[in-house]
């Protein structure tokens, strides 16, 4: 097992960091383009959702993201120190199938961590609000 | 990122090279906006070498297209990477836009 952890800020400058992070543990650890791909997708979801609505724009504080590589899958786990905040409980879309009149132009972003990845799952414990996606590498 | 695009008669040509993620999808989102703004024309996406593309990107596409249509005008997608395909199927994309093999057949559709 590896373990890589990383601190962001959040902010965009936070978010640039750990996409060439994870680009460059994929490429370290062996990990294929598609599973880079999609955890990449999912990763900057969840952070983006945690600047956006728990630090709600604030740019000072921290995001804690863990790397996990276990023999068959890739863990990561994201933890921040904002309120309360479950992106399980935000609304996914349910107008995808419809035409573009009646199609909203955002809120896709949970819809897709739950495609790309295979468990995603939140927990609130100390303060402070976690966020583990799994992918398996088989 | 990088944006460039060209005119040719009948639409213009955009071409995206890299990932539309956190770092460019601002400057993705002003491009497309003022392209829209200034253009009457059609408008085809090249995606060969689009790597990644983040919700934020897609929200860009889909507003994109809406003032096209709204103005009688497309917007057509061609040479998605298969990673990227993936994400427009998960986004009920596919049903939404125009998305050809190759920039030939986009341009032909166009004709």
């Amino acid at each position: 097992m590896k373990n890589k952890i990383i601190n962001i800020k959040s902010r965009t400058s936070g978010l640039e960091i750990m996409n060439e992070k994870l680009a460059k543990l994929a490429e370290e650890w062996d990990i294929s383009k598609d599973v880079a791909f999609g955890m990449n997708l999912a990763l900057e979801e969840i952070a983006t959702n945690i600047i956006d609505y728990g630090y709600k724009g604030k740019d000072d504080y921290d995001i804690v993201i863990r790397f996990t590589l276990e023999k068959h899958k890739l863990r990561i786990q994201i933890k921040d120190g904002a309120k309360e905040f479950n992106p399980l409980d935000m609304k996914t879309p349910d107008d995808l199938g419809k035409p573009l009149e009646e199609r909203s132009v955002g809120g896709l972003g949970i819809h897709l961590v739950k495609k790309f990845t295979d468990n995603f799952s939140y927990r609130r414990s100390n303060n402070k609000n976690i966020v583990t996606l799994t992918k398996s590498l088989d | 990122m990088e944006i460039t695009d060209v005119k040719k008669e009948n639409a213009i040509i955009v071409t995206i090279n890299g990932r539309i993620d956190a770092g460019s999808t601002e400057s993705a989102d002003k491009y497309f906006s003022s392209l829209i703004n200034e253009n009457e024309n059609n408008i085809i996406v090249d995606c060969n070498d689009m790597d990644y593309i983040n919700s934020s990107g897609l929200r860009i596409l889909i507003m994109s297209l809406k003032k096209q249509v709204a103005k009688e005008k497309k917007l057509l997608l061609c040479n998605l990477q298969k990673n990227i395909k993936e994400v427009f199927q998960f986004s009920g994309f596919t049903n939404l836009f125009n998305i050809e093999l190759d920039l030939e057949s986009a341009i032909k559709l166009l004709n």
